[in-house]
């Protein structure tokens, strides 16, 4: 082992060209919480990388502000050895991270580097290096949405489908089940059978090393993590991570769609990563706005969901779909950054508190919930049950509300809440259980045709599990064709009947 | 209306060339306004534009040697003939950090670095 460091470092040493050139250099004038300002670099960039020399190693460090006196720069590393008077030295060079196909499975910071304690990540191929700022493709690149993203979670599937290349917000209060949803989107790709999986990546944002160790665990044991990435920006990091790890997640899945591959990347969450940018915008001494966020907060967000994007078939084909995640403060979706990134998104999954603390799970709230291009990329089977579900779940809210008023309903009536409720239970999924969207057909397909009717609501959940089974065990080929054809054809349709007409009986 | 450094500087050299107010009361005057505007916290920078504007008008730059350990002889002296003393203020010093070689600053404004740890963080570059 020491011989071949050794080696290395000889070959490198001897491979060393000496080449004096005089160079641009500052000097830092101030520092402190991840922030400094340097006098001179009159040439440097914005979003330029600078290395600041201080006596132990270099820090590199990320031109935000250029000011009439000097810069302000975010530094991206630790701070603690820089002091006022430390030379610094320009790059040329913006802030990318290096790519590759070596990078599945693995954990990452925001600059690229292991955290998971595997060694090196590119040891066969060499990898790429990516921008962490690139401008999004441009409407001549594009094509709409209409390949379906399945989520595994049967109300997302059937109501507020998503597709791939798109932007849709899961939003919702703090314990909710937010991660829950993508954490079951992200197992789910393995069952899609018809489609390469995506690659998925998972951009924690703030939150605890415990919950990003449970999450890394999750996915290694529903075998998920062979096809993801993780970057992580955990709480303890500095703000500046937080700060670019979102758009390192953006550049690994641009990569993968540049590929003409499917990519996935769920930014957890973006509420952190907008406070982060406010601690990095005030330290820097730029104006506050509402809510002491920076004028520019809104862009901060819109050119990074607009990343996200289905390529024509000219540029490959490949896609980056988004689920940006926001916490909200007891239910308020009309506060500054809620608002912002609902109006870039093709429509949110609102997660409602009453709803969860009435067990209802997943506690989507259907109403508020929207998915503005998903319906074009769904499947013709889902699309044709989906439909009836809607429209029967709508009336159910609208008799439920009456009937809180008035007690003496007629029979019609009755049945038809009562079909509400099994249908509102057949929505109903625990986590890290999902399931693929043939199953979600004949269990929605049952549902809507009267098969749950005789079971109690409290049971239809169980009922639903082993009707899923009993497909498993005995009418897989019903499965199997609506894999193939993807739509409720009169043969399918005559396929899920006859099987449901043996189970029921 | 906030003032900054480097306006601070420009007025004082351009007073300084002038030649109308005496120099020593120049100096007092301007550290006045300074206090009087509630700018000492910028002492610093403010000091720093004012070098590098009154050597802008003498026409003269700083040259700072930076070398891992004090060296004289012939290459001490090739080194010194670079830099006239009509054109440059020499500063010397000594940085064990460098560890061989020579670092040469211009103003704190450009370097011309031929030290040896610049050779070692060219080839640990890699490896941090």
């Amino acid at each position: 082992m020491s011989y071949d460091i050794i080696e290395h470092l000889r070959k490198e040493l001897s491979n060393i060209s000496v080449d004096p050139k005089w160079e641009e250099v500052g000097q830092v004038v101030e520092v402190g919480d991840g922030v400094v300002k340097i006098m001179g670099l009159n040439g440097a960039k914005s979003q330029e990388i600078l290395m600041i020399e201080t006596k132990k190693a270099q820090v590199p460090a990320l031109v935000l502000n250029l000011e009439e006196e000097g810069i302000g720069a975010l530094v991206l590393g630790e701070d603690k050895n820089i002091k006022s008077g430390d030379s610094v030295k320009r790059t040329d060079q913006v802030l990318s991270v290096e790519v590759g196909e070596e990078m599945l499975g693995r954990v990452i910071d925001p600059l690229g580097r292991p955290l998971d304690g595997k060694g090196e990540i590119f040891t066969k191929g060499k990898p790429v290096r990516y921008f962490l700022e690139r401008k999004a493709p441009s409407v001549l690149d594009r094509e709409s949405v209409k390949t379906p993203l399945h989520t595994g979670v049967k109300a997302i599937d059937a109501l507020i489908p998503i597709g791939r290349g798109q932007r849709e917000l899961i939003i919702g209060d703090r314990q909710i089940g937010k991660t829950a949803i993508v954490l079951d989107t992200i197992i789910n790709q393995q069952y899609d059978k018809r489609r390469e999986a995506p690659v998925c990546i998972y951009v924690a944002i703030g939150q605890k090393e415990s919950k990003i160790a449970q999450i890394i665990k999750t996915l290694e044991d529903n075998d998920a993590l062979k096809y993801s990435i993780i970057v992580s920006a955990s709480a303890s990091s500095p703000a500046s991570f937080l700060y670019l790890a979102p758009y390192t997640g953006c550049a690994i899945g641009e990569y993968y769609m540049d590929k003409g591959k499917d990519a996935l990347v769920i930014y957890d969450d973006l509420t952190k990563h907008a406070w982060s940018y406010r601690q990095i915008s005030l330290l820097l001494r730029r104006s506050p706005g509402r809510e002491a966020y920076p004028g520019d907060v809104f862009y901060l967000h819109s050119r990074l969901l607009e990343r996200a994007a289905k390529l024509n078939d000219q540029k490959g084909g490949g896609s980056l779909t988004a689920l940006p995640i926001i916490e909200t403060q007891l239910g308020d979706i009309s506060a500054y950054i809620p608002t912002n990134v609902i109006s870039i998104t093709d429509g949110q999954i609102y997660l409602d508190q009453d709803l969860f603390y009435q067990g209802s799970r997943p506690a989507i709230s259907v109403g508020l919930s929207v998915s503005r291009v998903g319906s074009s990329a769904q499947t013709r089977a889902m699309k044709k049950v989906a439909g009836r579900l809607r429209l029967e779940l709508a009336q159910f809210r609208e008799l439920q509300a009456f009937t809180q008023f008035a007690s003496d309903v007629d029979e019609t009536t009755k049945k038809r809440i009562q079909r509400g409720g099994i249908l509102t239970a057949i929505l109903q999924q625990s986590d890290l259980k999902p399931i693929s969207f043939e199953y979600q057909v004949c269990l929605i397909y049952a549902a809507i045709n009267g098969y749950f009717d005789n079971v109690d609501k409290a049971d239809v959940n169980a009922a639903g599990e082993k009707l899923v089974q009993y497909f498993k065990n005995f009418h897989i080929e019903t499965i199997e064709q609506i894999t193939k054809v993807e739509d409720l054809t009169k043969e399918v349709e005559e396929s899920i009947k006859k099987a449901l007409d043996l189970w029921h009986l | 209306m906030k003032i900054s450094p480097k306006i601070y500087a420009k007025v004082f050299t351009q007073l300084l060339q002038e030649g109308i107010v005496d120099r020593k009361d120049l100096i007092n005057n301007f550290v006045r306004v300074i206090v009087k505007n509630g700018d000492l916290g910028k002492k610093e920078r403010i000091l720093d534009q004012v070098t590098r504007c009154t050597r802008e008008l003498e026409g003269k730059q700083i040259a700072k040697i930076e070398s891992a350990r004090s060296f004289r002889g012939a290459l001490y002296n090739n080194l010194i003939k670079l830099f006239d003393n009509k054109h440059y203020d020499i500063k010397e010093s000594v940085r064990d950090d460098l560890i061989a070689g020579v670092r040469i600053v211009i103003n704190e404004e450009k370097q011309l670095d031929v030290s040896f740890k610049k050779i070692l963080d060219q080839v640990f570059k890699n490896y941090v």
